[in-house]
């Protein structure tokens, strides 16, 4: 059978086995709570502010910025500001004028920048565990059922059986991640009603020594900015799905199969947490799930990491799950 | 029909992988890019021309008298809709009691702390012109100050008492620095105003009061030296006084420190 029409039929099984709804599902539900609560939050800020201010209507948000932008163009004149500090007020200075001149109000939320924080919030935790949730059960399946035995049995080598199913869930991680920004993009085009696609963004920071370095700002589109994480964050949902497609070939139940990759996420992320010091921490995987906190200039809880080191990491961790998926898939017994 | 559908969801899902991968190979590009930090630095670009405009350029010579402002926001006048501040408004209403032309440089920044100041008195050309100052308007601690907000109480025990010892330190080499460059100058220095009046947050009142009357006290050691009280100002009209973002004064706040400010100082001039 050619390998075409294999990926094709374990991409169509795992269409149809429901999971990738119920993936659908938790999405919509979860980003529906979250745009609404983004929304209720701002909303009652403004309306507080305008309270505090003593204006009906927070339509003042253009004298603000106004306001803001005059600040920091005073700021610009000031010749003892230092180099660093100059670019980043003139990154934000831009940032306040594309607000004006596009009428968007930046005391409310726009739909790209729900995008974007809804993948930087999400790259760590919601996103593994969603495919490890699509992951799990791609063999381990086909144990408890016992379907695997039917599938050996057919005249397709063992090896082309897996990286069909490999390749099948190469593809659906990706369509996870397009689902995601399908889903987050529709909601909060409707909840916040504001595109902003085009705001400049600041990005570029480096943490050098345990300093943010702002030497090298820079500012790109939103839009970008969007393309940007979520691409990272297809890179997290390839590794974390390649090590749970192993762990779906050692271990026979689907249940254990999830339990076994959950714990290690969560757990990982704990261990970094208390022993952060010690160098071994950087090499595992969940210390390196955080990709886009490189672009926004977040700092890392362990020291030392840059992108191509944790995107290093994360495919050497894949790389490494496939090895020993093949491996065991090839020689292991099927009992029972 | 429902075959069709499930024939068709391979090459449907096999498309628009293949349509979205460009996108993400570009995402992972621009990604190394931008931390790398190579890119076109459009931000950035024009940031070295304005490092070279200085305050001024042309000297002038004739006038009776030059007043400096250094220090926080307030001295350069946050808030304030005509953007005078209250040194601006010191300049004008000093202008019209004593008759003179007055020159005014303001060499404040926003969110200056004193340990920046002190940075900024190595200046060379601050100090120059430090030298030739009749007078100098200064405003400091309020960002020091705010920045112990927020602490818990156990942190807070030896937060404040290391940046209240850290501040005299500070305060006492800022002035040293000033009287060494120009012995005669008068100083004119702020003295702190409260955002809440309310007696809910005690702690922080005793603080800044605290804060208040170290300068009080270091400065009165000072001949020449005078320190404005703000605090008594904003008491009963802290809501009309302040400017949107509650922190800085408006334009009648920093009318009513301009005020004062030019009552304590024009018979020093007159004086002269």
């Amino acid at each position: 059978m050619k390998l075409y029409s294999l990926v094709g039929n374990e991409v169509f099984k795992i269409i149809m086995k429901k999971r990738l709804w119920v993936i659908v599902g938790i999405l919509i539900i979860l980003i529906g709570l979250f745009a609404y609560g983004e929304h209720y939050t701002r909303e009652r800020t403004q309306s507080q502010i305008a309270e505090r201010i003593g204006i009906d209507d927070v339509d003042d948000w253009r004298e603000i910025t106004n306001q803001q932008l005059m600040d920091l163009e005073r700021r610009l004149d000031n010749p003892f500001i230092p180099e660093e500090g100059r670019a980043s007020i003139q990154v934000r200075a831009e940032q306040l004028r594309y607000y004006l001149s596009e009428d968007i109000n930046p005391t409310t939320f726009s739909a790209a920048q729900f995008m974007s924080n809804f993948m930087e919030q999400s790259i760590f935790l919601f996103l593994p565990l969603l495919i490890i949730l699509l992951a799990s059960d791609i063999v381990s399946k086909e144990s408890t059922t016992g379907t695997i035995k039917l599938l050996m049995t057919r005249p397709v080598p063992r090896w082309k059986i897996l990286t069909s199913k490999l390749l099948a869930l190469t593809i659906l991680e990706m369509i996870v991640i397009l689902l995601m920004a399908t889903i987050a993009l529709g909601i909060s085009y409707i909840t916040f009603g504001q595109g902003g696609f085009k705001e400049p963004v600041i990005t570029g920071f480096r943490i050098v020594n345990g300093e943010l370095d702002v030497s090298n700002i820079q500012t790109v589109s939103r839009g970008t900015y969007i393309l940007m994480t979520y691409s990272l964050g297809y890179i997290v949902a390839f590794s974390i799905g390649k090590m749970a497609l192993m762990v779906s070939v050692l271990v026979k139940s689907t249940a254990a199969s999830i339990g076994i990759m959950m714990s290690s996420l969560i757990g990982g992320t704990f261990l970094s947490f208390f022993i952060s010091d010690w160098e071994i921490t950087r090499y595992l995987f969940n210390v390196n799930l955080r990709l886009t906190d490189f672009l926004s200039g977040d700092l890392q809880p362990v020291e030392g990491l840059s992108l191509s080191f944790s995107i290093s990491i994360l495919l050497l961790w894949a790389l490494a799950a496939t090895v020993v998926a093949f491996g065991v898939f090839s020689y292991k017994d099927i009992l029972d | 029909m429902l075959k069709s559908i499930k024939k068709a969801i391979w090459p449907i899902t096999l498309a628009s992988v293949i349509i979205a991968l460009p996108f993400f190979i570009f995402g992972i590009f621009q990604s190394f890019d931008v931390t790398r930090g190579a890119g076109d630095n459009n931000g950035v670009a024009d940031g070295e021309n304005l490092v070279e405009n200085s305050p001024e350029e042309e000297e002038v010579e004739n006038e009776d008298v030059y007043v400096l402002t250094l220090g926080d926001s307030l001295a350069r006048g946050t808030g304030d809709e005509e953007n005078l501040g209250f040194a601006g408004r010191t300049v004008e209403k000093l202008e019209q009691a004593l008759g003179v032309p007055i020159r005014h440089e303001n060499y404040s920044l926003e969110g200056l702390q004193i340990s920046e100041m002190i940075e900024q008195l190595k200046n060379e050309e601050l100090l120059g012109e430090i030298q030739k100052a009749d007078m100098i308007m200064m405003s400091i601690g309020g960002n020091d100050l705010r920045g112990l907000r927020g602490l818990s109480d156990n942190e807070r025990m030896n937060a404040v008492q290391e940046a209240e010892n850290r501040y005299e330190e500070d305060l006492d080499e800022a002035i040293r620095r000033i009287r060494e460059e120009n012995p005669e100058v008068l100083v004119v220095f702020l003295g702190l105003y409260n955002l809440d009046y309310s007696g809910e947050n005690l702690e922080e009142t005793e603080i800044l009061l605290r804060w208040n009357s170290i300068t009080y006290q270091r400065i009165e050691e000072e001949g020449n030296f005078v320190w404005i009280p703000t605090y008594d100002l904003f008491q009963f009209r802290l809501s009309n006084t302040l400017s949107p973002d509650q922190l800085h004064p408006n334009g009648s706040g920093y009318e009513m420190i301009a005020n004062r400010i030019t009552e304590v100082i024009t018979p020093y001039f007159q004086s002269d």
